[in-house]
């Protein structure tokens, strides 16, 4: 885990699985976006910390990348609230009625650092998705994913 | 190295138990501990019955485990060749001084487990668990109301026994009312310990209900615990609570250890400490993951229906297992505490013959002995 450097931002990186692998919920979890990740992490701001905690990591919350296939986001918060945030993010069972869990791999305190690590580590999730045996992974989800990679690069803070 | 000492064992169907412990495995922890809990008194058949699960059994759970687990433990910073762990834990939940009286160093119901811990349920109970009773961790149901108050004394001497106190989040993830509860009721005890021996562990019913080592030590600082008390609450103190385990079970008046050597070791020098060795190691419950999972998986895959390939992979799985437990032959006295002295069994004809009479020995039934106090009271009515 990185420690926080000067700047003002935080983005913890998340991993984000599935426990129950093959099958439909693979399927349906295809549909993940920045906007479902964000509003599951509101609602559970709103109900872990309330109007006022919400209200406070309103203005720097974001989620910055999410890879539909390798399920890694990125979110951006202010230094001040990211143990709020990461908490609650923590306490988030349900996307759109799947089953997930978050998984915290890496937390720097700069965009440069996490844009690197998140490149790394979606890099290695895509290649153990790949690997893993018993699901096959159509090709143009690859490529999909691939695509995505790309994004990573834009990221600003 | 990260550890969770609560995985739900009873009522926990097969399948489940399979998909938690893969799910303990990817998210990077070294070891964990199923969990098996008396209610009330503890009678003889509350011995150990907890297996170990084999690795074929998790990775056939859900494939690809090997793989995750080595990438998590490279983020974590966990050594990738260290053998995941499955120890043995025993709950028992006492209410009066007759149930707490089978918590004593003699009874040897507890020393079929890895670690023993107790939960009381009234003030008394309590008091008495931190003063005086044999055990590795006290429990405490946090996420209802408590019907006991917390008072420095007690969690003074307890800390200063080596006792650790757990804390369990998995109920609190699905449940909100819960959540409450043990945000407030964690703060006494926080502020009483001063964040010292805490152990923080999952109590998980599903794979749902785990969450990574990092986030545990996030969850724990949100609960009032500094950064470094919170990490070493999912790592170090757990740890040290599994040795306080060995030294509970396996050693000799907490302070010396008896083992066996391994059959074909050559003659070692006497007086030799070993070089390799690992209390933590629960011996029979390491998987060594990283080396034969892909020959397994591929077994898994392919070779299901050959009788000799699945043959081949318990033949692997035993040769391991032996490896890492010891067998008969020869004994090896490890202290503890202070590695000094060891002694090793040179193995002559002489030696052999000894052999032959411990093992005789050993089938007989053990008598049992008397603690220092019944023998005083046998003089007192004499």
């Amino acid at each position: 885990m990185r420690r926080a450097t000067e700047d003002e931002s935080i983005l913890p990186l998340i991993h984000y699985t599935d426990p129950r692998l093959p099958g439909g919920s693979a399927q349906r979890l295809q549909s993940l976006s920045q906007w479902t990740v964000t509003s599951a992490i509101k609602d559970s701001i709103l109900i872990n910390f309330g109007q006022h905690g919400l209200a406070t990591c309103l203005h720097s919350l974001q989620v910055k990348y999410v890879n539909p296939i390798t399920h890694l986001c990125v979110v951006r918060c202010s230094r001040d609230e990211y143990q709020r945030v990461w908490c609650a993010i923590s306490f988030i069972t349900t996307i759109e009625n799947v089953q997930v869990i978050f998984n915290l791999l890496d937390l720097s305190g700069n965009v440069r650092p996490c844009r690197e690590a998140a490149a790394k580590y979606d890099e290695l999730k895509l290649k153990l998705l790949v690997q893993r045996s018993g699901i096959q992974l159509p090709v143009e989800q690859v490529e999909r994913a691939r695509l995505h990679l790309k994004k990573i690069e834009m990221i600003d803070a | 190295m990260f550890y969770d000492l609560n995985i739900v064992y009873d009522g926990v169907k097969e399948h489940s138990r399979r998909e938690m412990l893969a799910m303990a495995m990817q998210m990077g922890y070294s070891g964990i501990a199923s969990n098996h809990v008396v209610v009330g008194l503890m009678a003889d058949s509350d011995r150990c019955r907890i297996c170990p699960l084999p690795v074929s059994a998790i990775i056939s759970a859900s494939p690809g485990v090997a793989e995750a687990a080595k990438f998590h433990r490279e983020v974590l910073g966990v050594p990738v060749g260290q053998p995941f762990r499955q120890y043995s834990r025993l709950t028992i939940v006492i209410e009066d001084q007759v149930q707490a009286a089978a918590l004593n160093a003699a009874n040897p119901v507890l020393r079929t487990y890895d670690l023993v811990a107790v939960q009381p349920t009234n003030q008394k109970m309590l008091g008495q668990a931190c003063n005086h009773l044999e055990v590795d961790l006290i429990t405490l149901n946090f996420t209802e109301k408590p019907s006991f108050r917390l008072k420095l004394p007690m969690i003074k001497a307890a800390i200063e026994r080596g006792i650790y106190f757990e804390i369990s989040y998995g109920a609190a993830l699905m449940d909100i009312k819960a959540r409450r509860e043990l945000f407030t009721n964690i703060k006494i005890l926080i502020g009483w310990t001063r964040g010292r021996n805490i152990v923080v562990s999952s109590r998980a019913k599903r794979a749902l209900e785990l969450r990574g080592p990092n986030d545990v030590a996030n969850l724990a600082s949100m609960f009032g615990l500094t950064r470094e008390h919170a990490k070493a609450a999912v790592s170090k103190n757990c740890k040290s609570a599994l040795l306080h385990g060995v030294a509970r079970k396996r050693a000799h008046k907490a302070a010396i250890i008896v083992d066996r050597l391994p059959p074909n070791s050559d003659h070692k020098p006497l007086f030799n400490v070993p070089k390799v060795w690992d209390p933590l190691s629960s011996g029979v419950g390491d998987c060594l993951l990283f080396e034969d999972s892909k020959h397994l998986e591929q077994n898994l895959l392919f070779g299901d229906k050959s009788g000799t390939d699945s043959r081949s992979i318990t033949e692997n799985q035993q040769a391991t297992d032996m490896e890492t437990s010891n067998d008969e032959n020869g004994l090896l006295f490890a202290p503890l505490r202070k590695p000094g002295i060891t002694v090793n069994d040179v193995e002559t004809p002489k030696a052999e013959q000894i052999e032959k009479k411990r093992k005789v020995a050993r089938n007989k039934p053990i008598a049992v002995r008397m603690s220092p106090r019944t023998i005083g009271r046998k003089r007192a009515r004499q």
